[in-house]
């Protein structure tokens, strides 16, 4: 009884981990390098809409010899539109928000801060049995603003490569 | 709920935001070519203009010109470098005691970094040995916004220097620079002289 409830309770849900080539973009690649992002995401799918709460960790090393960093985790929610599909693979567009808790870090020198997020990507899937693995492009936006500088973005590109288990 | 969620997130972003990720980015000391600012220290008008590329020091930089009198700047994405350049005048003739590029800003700014550049050389004048030292210091101590006549400017750094030059004797002095984001030099403090910005525009002026 109880094992029936938890699958009920689990359908349609999945659980994995995502692994990302962080570029950052614009005026943001002035500073930065690209780098690596790893993180988690829990997955609610029901028909062709999929749901996706995530979290991600990056640290974008400064050029050449410097000392400084920028790290950052991001929280975000994201919702998912499977526009074509072939037996058990397919692509999917998704776009969501999300949030950043930034450092930076300058060797003892230390900044922190957050800031609102968006992104829009597009996947390649494939779901086998228990498995789903993606593939695909993401294009995050961070958007800040202050008093008197008004609104802020910056942007970076990102390759990213999820499994995740569905139960 | 999803869309909730959504209007919570955005919400959430634009008013909890510290400009971290703007910080990071920013350009805050831009060397284009055709830019020009004008400041006012006391009752006096100070014109500062990119003019364009050179060579000196073996090396290209950007010509910038404080009241018509050139200065030799070059960028790299860690730091900022001036060219310095000081004689002496002994027996009729000048004596080079400093020709060389030196680090004035270390990329990108963050809050309580701090840097030294440091020049030491001997120079012979006349059969005397003459000990040459150079040293900057810098301190970024603050975030603040700056109002100026220009405007007002926001996340600008609050940069604390210290200059030392010893040569027969020793001179020091301390200032206080705030660089806005993609503006550069708002205000500056030399002891009781302030100078502050009052026009500015970066890049060419287009016709």
């Amino acid at each position: 009884m109880n094992l029936l409830f938890i699958v009920l309770i689990l359908a349609g849900f999945d659980f994995g981990g995502r692994i990302a080539a962080v570029y950052p973009v614009g005026g943001f690649g002035r500073f930065h390098s690209s780098s690596a992002l790893v993180g988690g995401n829990i997955g609610y799918s029901t028909g062709p809409v999929r749901l996706e709460s995530g979290y991600g960790y990056t640290s974008l090393p400064g050029h050449q010899v410097s000392p400084y960093l920028l790290s950052f985790h991001q929280l975000s929610l994201s919702s998912g539109y499977d526009f074509a599909h072939w037996a058990d693979w397919g692509f999917e567009a998704t776009a969501g928000l999300g949030y950043l808790f930034a450092r930076r870090d300058y060797g003892r020198a230390r900044e922190e801060g957050k800031a609102g997020s968006g992104e829009l990507g597009i996947y390649f899937f494939q779901h086998t049995g228990k498995s789903r693995l993606s593939v695909g492009l993401a294009h995050t936006l961070v958007f800040e603003r202050d008093g008197t500088s008004g609104i802020a973005i910056n942007q970076f590109f990102q390759i990213r490569a999820g499994v995740a288990y569905v139960p | 709920m999803f869309r909730r969620i959504t209007v919570f997130l955005l919400f959430l972003g634009l008013s909890c935001s510290d400009m971290i990720f703007e910080r990071s980015s920013a350009d805050y000391f831009p060397l284009v070519t055709g830019s020009e600012w004008k400041y006012l220290v006391g009752e006096t008008t100070t014109y500062v203009r990119v003019t364009g590329d050179s060579s000196i020091g073996n090396r290209s930089c950007t010509v910038v010109t404080v009241d018509f009198m050139p200065e030799f700047w070059f960028k790299e994405p860690c730091e900022i470098h001036k060219f310095f350049y000081r004689t002496i005048s002994r027996g009729g003739s000048e004596w080079t005691l400093e020709s060389r590029y030196g680090s004035v800003y270390r990329l990108p700014f963050v809050a309580a970094n701090s840097w030294q550049d440091l020049f030491q050389d001997t120079v012979l004048v006349l059969g005397d040995t003459i000990l040459y030292y150079h040293r900057l210091e810098a301190n970024v101590t603050k975030i603040e916004d700056v109002a100026t006549p220009a405007g007002i400017f926001g996340q600008c750094y609050r940069l604390e220097f210290t200059e030392e030059i010893r040569a027969f004797d020793t001179t020091t002095t301390r200032f206080t620079e705030w660089l806005a984001p993609g503006i550069g030099l708002v205000k500056s403090r030399t002891g009781n002289e302030e100078k502050v910005l009052v026009e500015y525009h970066i890049g060419p002026l287009s016709e």
